[in-house]
């Protein structure tokens, strides 16, 4: 590389993640040299988007998501990185479809055609992997609340600028016993125009999200099941049936064994996001949730943040007196205040089971979506729910006429085995064609590492950076970011709104004004041109 | 939007480190050229007005903010830009052999298909020329660019380049037209906070 990273610097950020990108970015903000390094060829780490060719190429299918690297020896005292953990594991790609296009004759232009008519778009994998930039696949898609945390902290820094978002357009939970989906109505008119719930559970349930928005004024009446589940309430108000399932399983985002008050406080952002931008609470990241780590890092770099990717990291150097004080990173020494890095490169984290995740690819809605849409499949026994969001081509997920799924549920065993069920009872993954599910075209099952980092055992200036976590949304990880930011920089303002450029409009002189005539001097070139130009050699 | 801007483009300036990208957009929008500007530190974008065949347009137009330093710009930087100027300095011939890279990354990230491309050999106020203009030009010919040579510095060729490349995407069908962009994303601002405060929005207001 041409150019040396500054040292010392302020802090040295080790991981593109997003805690880490957030915590960059505000402490660029306040005029403090970032260097953010990241060992991977690509931002995000394991909240990052790929398209297919390099989501194939870097959960290696392709065998790696991490690189190894030769360690070298390291002072006693130094904490070696752990560059090759892998925080993706139990990969399992499938494809269900050919490689040959599947009309009654192979004539490739009839299947071109075939293709503008029906309504079922018969794909072929080599298609499909033509189309690779056209699919964005989230390792880890999440949604925005309207008016949460990551909501909140993009407008009020600015940063919103960099990004674009749809619309979360319907929001289902799934019925086993019917074995169909039940749209969750999401405000007053659709909890009275429900065909699905009777007269007196629609006020029962108004009943009880205006007892739940209203919880801090009234903490009286609440006082007996503030320490209880969020079930112990719904019983005592006797809320049954699907009234239940739509506050359970997708107002609340909890299951049995949640506690009260988190189950209240989820209430209170979904009803309070209602409206914002659309009728559900929820947002969905254009191109996918892997944009939102980058927009922390440009604004980042926007205020001085050096970026620097594919730069290993060999271990953190510590002081005598227990305080780190830099990093090897490629055989040269960093020095810095403060070090970030990720859990999964923490030398002192132990892997503990975290998600299951599967991608797929269907050839249909479940939902007549054209947006995003999530549909939460609860699991009896105690189990964790499975979340599905559903994208569609709007969002760019996907090319037009396919639609990317996300499922997402607490690992108990292996990605595959704790989502089989789920996607059994919603798509239809075999031969035999179910006309009224979705068939999937190609599936990816993996598994996202959590870790326990045991506290107080870096030192003192050295922060270890949660990954992906299992909640639908961002904003635990918008909070822990200020939580560090606070405590590197007590009494500093966490990303204040930035200068919008838009508000410096620069007016041309008049004669800036352009004639009609194309310019002097300029060339305009076309391949035809070319062609000439290379016969002219 | 003020009714009489016709619309606003997005506008992308990329290369290798040095090559002048900040000193033509600060010619450009502000005129102004500095000998010792040091690398690039706190400009996002800059916004200026310009009339091209009697349309008012206002172009956004975004610096790497030093991204491009370690070749590490995100792919988020690309998003809806319907015009590109690739840099490279005509007296570093490092710089001109690394546009075949600049170029795959815009090839990979940019999402306007039709986005307009241009390639500006800048410094040719200097003696010590490394590219000739018909290299830079048979690069340009190769890839379908706009191109030009320039001078941040003397403003040679500065102002013409946007110009042209602003009056190429205007001609572009499909690439800025409202209803071309209205297909994308909202945009989350405290502008346009549409709905209503919780109190009286969703299911709330019927308690």
């Amino acid at each position: 590389m041409g150019e040396d990273i500054p040292s010392p610097c302020d802090l040295i950020v080790v991981g593109t993640g997003l805690i880490e990108s957030i915590v960059a970015s505000a402490s660029s903000r306040i005029g403090k040299q970032v260097v953010h390094l990241d060992h991977r060829d690509f931002y995000g780490s394991s909240w990052a988007t790929f398209s297919f060719n390099s989501l194939q190429n870097t959960l290696g299918l392709v065998d790696e998501f991490t690189e190894h690297t030769t360690q070298s020896q390291k002072e006693a005292s130094d904490l070696n990185i752990s560059l090759n953990s892998k925080a993706i594991c139990n990969v399992i790609e499938k494809w269900f479809i050919s490689d040959e296009c599947k009309t009654e004759n192979d004539d490739s232009q009839e299947c071109e055609a075939s293709r503008d008519k029906t309504s079922r778009i018969t794909w072929t994998k080599s298609e499909l992997l033509k189309n690779s930039r056209k699919f964005n696949f989230d390792i880890t898609p999440k949604l925005l609340y309207s008016r949460g945390e990551m909501v909140e902290v993009l407008i009020n820094s600015g940063i919103c600028r960099y990004a674009e978002f749809k619309n979360v357009s319907g929001i289902y939970t799934f019925d086993g016993a019917e074995g169909c989906l039940l749209p969750v109505p999401c405000s007053r008119a659709d909890v009275f125009n429900s065909k699905e719930i009777t007269m007196v559970e629609k006020r029962l349930l108004m009943k009880v999200l205006a007892m739940c928005v209203d919880y801090e004024n009234k903490s009286e009446e609440f006082k007996e099941y503030e320490s209880g589940s969020f079930d112990n309430f719904l019983n005592a108000h006797k809320i049954q049936g699907k009234i239940r399932k739509y506050l359970v399983d997708s107002v609340a985002m909890a299951n049995d064994s949640t506690n009260f008050k988190d189950a209240v406080k989820n209430v209170q952002k979904f009803v309070r996001s209602i409206g914002r931008y659309g009728n559900t609470p929820f947002l969905w990241t254009l191109y996918g949730s892997g944009e939102l780590p980058q927009c922390f890092c440009r604004c980042s770099a926007v205020f001085g943040g050096i970026y620097c990717l594919k730069r290993n990291t060999e271990n953190i150097i510590v002081g005598s007196d227990g305080q780190a004080i830099g990093i090897v990173s490629d055989n040269q020494n960093l020095m810095a205040k403060f070090i970030l890095i990720e859990d999964c490169l923490n030398p002192l984290a132990k892997i503990k089971p975290g998600i299951s995740r599967a991608i797929l690819i269907t050839d249909r809605s479940l939902t007549k979506n054209d947006q995003a849409a999530i549909i939460t499949v609860p699991s009896a026994n105690g189990k964790d729910p499975v979340r599905i969001l559903e994208l569609s081509a709007s969002t760019m997920a996907c090319p037009p006429g396919l639609y990317v799924v996300h499922l997402i549920t607490r690992q108990v065993k292996t990605a595959v085995e704790d989502l089989r069920e789920a996607i059994n009872a919603v798509f239809c993954s075999s031969e035999e064609e179910a006309l009224d599910k979705p068939n999937i075209i190609w599936s990816l099952h993996f598994n996202i590492n959590e870790y326990d980092c045991p506290e107080g055992k870096l030192p003192p200036n050295v922060y270890s950076c949660p990954g992906p976590d299992l909640f639908i949304d961002f904003d635990d990880h918008v909070i822990k970011a200020r939580n560090i930011f606070q405590s590197m920089y007590p009494g500093e303002d966490f990303l204040p709104k930035v200068p919008d450029p838009e508000d410096v409009v620069l007016e041309g002189p008049s004669e800036d004004i352009v004639q009609e005539r194309p310019l002097e001097g300029i060339v305009e070139t076309s391949p035809e041109d070319q062609e000439s130009g290379e016969t002219r050699q | 939007m003020d009714p009489s801007v016709l619309t606003t483009l997005k506008i992308l300036i990329t290369g290798e480190s040095g090559v002048g990208k900040s000193s033509l957009l600060l010619r450009f929008t502000d005129d102004t050229f500095d000998n010792e500007q040091a690398a690039t530190i706190g400009v996002d974008f800059k916004v200026k007005l310009i009339n091209v065949d009697g349309n008012n347009v206002k172009l956004a137009i975004w610096d790497t903010a030093g991204q491009e330093r370690f070749r590490t710009l995100t792919p988020s930087y690309y998003r809806n830009a319907q015009g590109a100027i690739l840099v490279y300095d005509v007296c570093s011939r490092q710089s001109f052999s690394r546009l075949d890279a600049w170029f795959d990354e815009l090839e990979t990230y940019a999402t306007n298909t039709n986005i307009v491309k241009m390639l500006i050999g800048n410094k040719i106020d200097k003696d010590r020329r490394e590219v000739s203009r018909e290299e830079g030009l048979k690069f340009a010919k190769k890839h379908s660019m706009l191109f030009i040579e320039a001078s941040a510095k003397t403003k040679d060729g500065v102002q013409m380049a946007f110009e042209e490349l602003v009056q190429k995407i205007i001609q572009t069908p499909g690439l800025w037209e409202a209803d071309v962009t209205s297909q994308r994303g909202l945009s989350l601002s405290d502008r346009t906070q549409a709905g209503q405060p919780w109190s009286c929005s969703g299911y709330c207001s019927m308690v």
